[in-house]
């Protein structure tokens, strides 16, 4: 079962959250266990990547207090059950100011809120990244992270959902992408593309039937064993 | 320790071209990257929810993380490379589990080969000249954790974890690689036979018995994935 923006905001207010179990993690939910440790730099970059993460695509709900577990028939991790948090875990102020601090530019309607269990001071830590104005992405965390330390030489960085995960954007890849957006290549490409066709056109008119090239083939396999990871 | 890979490549002779490859529109090879199908919510495939990017040899690539990588290159040779651990090819299990049981899933091993030749058939429709052949090549790289082989069972439809010891058949071949050809219209025609091919020369490289693959059905040509039994998993 599929989370959708609206249905999941109609189980959170109405706080019967036994109707999350069996949603599956996707392109809009993400299901923790466990709070974000907001005082220690990694937790602070972690909840900025899978705010970005969100945003950069079509918006989405981060839930706290919800554990999950792996169908062995799905690729995607599925609410097993709730666990409710303690809202002194949740501090709703602190989420938004690091959120604030973290990222930019700023999300618009972002929504941070803690949604009690009914008849409980215990519940569900809820971040709602709604979706976002095209002209508005991408959005960059400002305070990247990698083994608890710091990363100074990188002043931003970049995710965007996937499916169940939110990945960070390598930064040469950034880079590429950067560059692909200033240079008419494509055009250019295309226009190669067409002489390129009569050429080969003529050759295989000319020519007999052709046999895999396995040596080529081989070499690509392999270049994709070394690719970085 | 080297993590487990999946290799697969799709393959036509020299000299073809994938049509209008560096168009940035609905005709280009990025757009065609994007538009893998998926049979199902939380599918096994070769999708990868991104927007491509250049690759070596002027292809274009997709990658999600060191989970999965597709790439396809304009002579119309289509890679591409999964986790094959609990990442992806053995999911349904934590990294310890995993690595003390290298157990690889059924469905996803059956869902992703039939995945990757659906997918290569909308490659092979865009080609400038029909090919004579296509040649399909797997291959497992580093199909050990420590001492341990990654291996297959038959598959359980109530759950392996109900099974007591339940029978392994252990990567056996070496290499650990398989080669076939297909008539482009087969694949274009039955792509659930071309991908039953596939599963059985992966079956092959573990000793698996063919009556073990699991969702196949007879078809006028042989056996074919039942791709509506996978479709109606939840």
């Amino acid at each position: 079962m599929a989370a959708d923006f609206k249905g999941l905001r109609a189980v959170l207010e109405a706080g019967d959250f036994r109707a999350l179990i069996g949603l599956a993690e996707d392109d809009l939910l993400e299901a923790k266990r466990e709070p974000y440790k907001l005082s220690e730099p990694s937790g602070r970059y972690e909840l900025a990547k899978d705010v970005t993460a969100f945003a950069n695509r079509d918006g989405g709900h981060l839930l706290i207090g919800l554990a999950t577990s792996r169908l062995p028939d799905r690729a995607t991790d599925v609410v097993q059950a709730v666990q409710p948090v303690n809202p002194d875990d949740f501090p709703v102020s602190t989420y938004r100011s690091i959120i604030k601090e973290y990222t930019y530019p700023e999300i618009s309607g972002l929504e941070v809120v803690f949604v009690p269990s009914s008849g409980d001071v215990s519940g569900i830590g809820v971040i709602a990244v709604p979706p976002q104005h095209p002209d508005a992405k991408p959005f960059l965390v400002k305070n990247v992270v990698e083994d608890g330390e710091s990363l100074k030489q990188i002043v931003f960085g970049y995710a965007i959902r996937k499916a169940d995960n939110a990945d960070p954007l390598a930064l040469k890849d950034l880079q590429r992408s950067l560059r692909k957006g200033q240079e008419p290549q494509a055009q250019r490409l295309t226009r190669i593309e067409e002489k390129l066709d009569l050429v080969l056109d003529a050759l295989s008119a000319a020519g007999p039937p052709r046999e895999i090239d396995r040596e080529v083939r081989d070499k690509r396999m392999r270049s994709l064993v070394e690719v970085e990871e | 320790m080297s993590r487990p890979l999946y290799l697969l490549a799709a393959s036509v002779p020299p000299g073809n071209r994938v049509r209008r490859f560096f168009d940035t529109g609905a005709e280009g090879a990025a757009f065609l990257l994007m538009s893998v199908d998926r049979f199902r919510s939380g599918s096994f495939d070769v999708a990868i929810p991104d927007t491509p990017k250049e690759g070596p040899e002027g292809s274009q690539e997709l990658r999600w993380g060191d989970r999965k990588l597709l790439r396809l290159y304009q002579d119309g040779t289509l890679l591409f490379r999964a986790a094959a651990d609990e990442e992806f090819l053995g999911w349904g299990v934590d990294q310890r589990t995993f690595a003390r049981w290298p157990r690889l899933n059924p469905v996803a091993v059956v869902e992703v080969n039939t995945s990757f030749v659906h997918f290569y058939r909308k490659v092979l429709l865009r080609l400038k000249q029909q090919p004579d052949t296509v040649s399909i090549k797997l291959s497992i790289e580093h199909g050990a954790l420590d001492q341990r082989r990654l291996y297959l069972t038959r598959y359980y439809q109530r759950g392996i974890q109900n099974v007591v010891e339940p029978e392994q058949f252990a990567l056996a071949a070496h290499p650990p690689e398989a080669e076939l050809s297909a008539q482009p219209m087969e694949l274009i025609e039955r792509p659930n036979r071309t991908a039953y091919r596939v599963i059985r020369e992966f079956a092959d490289l573990f000793d698996l018995p063919e009556a073990l693959i699991p969702f196949q059905h007879p078809g006028p040509d042989g056996p074919e994935v039942a791709l509506e039994e996978i479709i109606a998993l939840r």
